[in-house]
């Protein structure tokens, strides 16, 4: 299996304040997933509300990994839909625990008014999540807000 | 292998039973009447209907309707105990015959794919195997059943 490209999005999560993970996936044991992209999007509409703190993060998935009761369980839909091999790594959006343990990869402060971030990781250097170790899109709006986002990503 | 079914139905039991909680306190996301910010039905069973979120939308159950299942990190496959499996199943039976009517050469490869794999499926003792490597593909097929799953570790934590 290789080149074997999906998405995972969430779309419009009503968000309160308080950092949560929007977006996570962990890779399933001896195969890895490359992260090619990441999207933040707010439909904020108080153009006074400060910006959200945006984070691309590593995570163990000790607790509250992908699919578990505090998520809302995520199926990946690949790019080439004619493709029959299954994407092995597990997805899930809308953590209302935060999963543990979350390391800081690159953050970023998105406008909640209007405000859209959409990194496209450089061809030379995907995100590489080896077997086992997960990934996880961390966002903390300053006022309540809906969040659509997706992570683009290869097996 | 023999499985304790009941203890592994009271534990998905007492996941249902947290999230009808849940559906019970306003602001909880879980609410019937819980919005967004923009005063829009926001809860998982409100946000496809008029009012909602996301009119128009694909439905999605109750939280305290998911079913659950068991992860079996070492041998890599997901299980459904007691009811959960029985009605997994014939969730899964049902999509099946859906996609068996459909021309093959309009058919996904997911589709194609559990065209071959559902059929391999069965409830042996009130247990229903799915392999892990096929898992995203049997989430596919609930989710569009109009049903969801959520999924805890073998063992008690």
């Amino acid at each position: 299996m290789a080149y074997n490209q999906f998405d995972v999005s969430n779309q419009k999560w009503s968000m309160s304040t308080g950092a949560q993970t929007t977006i996570g996936g962990k890779a399933a044991a001896n195969v890895v997933v490359k992260v090619l992209e990441a999207s933040f999007s707010f439909d904020g509409s108080t153009s006074t509300a400060t910006p959200a703190q945006c984070e691309f993060d590593q995570c163990t998935y000790a607790t509250n990994a992908p699919g578990s009761a505090n998520t809302t369980s995520a199926t990946p839909a690949k790019s080439d839909t004619g493709r029959g091999e299954t994407i092995q790594s597990t997805w899930a959006i809308k953590w209302t625990s935060q999963p543990t343990n979350i390391t800081l990869q690159w953050p970023i402060a998105v406008a909640q008014y209007n405000g859209i971030y959409h990194y496209i990781h450089p061809f030379v250097s995907p995100f590489i999540c080896i077997g086992g170790q997960g990934v996880a899109v961390t966002v903390n709006p300053s006022a309540s807000v809906n969040f659509s986002g997706k992570v683009h990503a290869e097996e | 292998m023999d499985f304790d079914v009941a203890g592994f139905v009271a534990r998905a039991d007492k996941v249902r039973a947290h999230f009808a909680v849940l559906e019970s306190v306003r602001g909880s996301g879980l609410h019937d009447a819980d919005t967004d910010v923009h005063g829009k039905l926001c809860a998982p069973q409100t946000q496809h209907l008029p009012g909602g979120m996301m009119p128009g939308a694909y439905p999605e159950p109750r939280r305290s309707e998911v079913l659950v299942a068991f992860l079996d990190e070492k041998r890599r496959v997901y299980r459904f105990f007691g009811p959960d499996a029985d009605r997994a199943f014939n969730l899964l039976d049902g999509y099946l015959e859906t996609v068996k009517k459909r021309p093959l050469n309009q058919l996904t490869g997911v589709e194609l794919k559990l065209l071959q794999e559902l059929p391999e499926l069965d409830v042996a003792n009130g247990v229903l195997v799915v392999w892990q490597d096929i898992w995203n593909d049997i989430l596919y097929a609930l989710y569009v059943s109009v049903a969801s799953a959520v999924w805890l570790p073998h063992e008690e934590e």
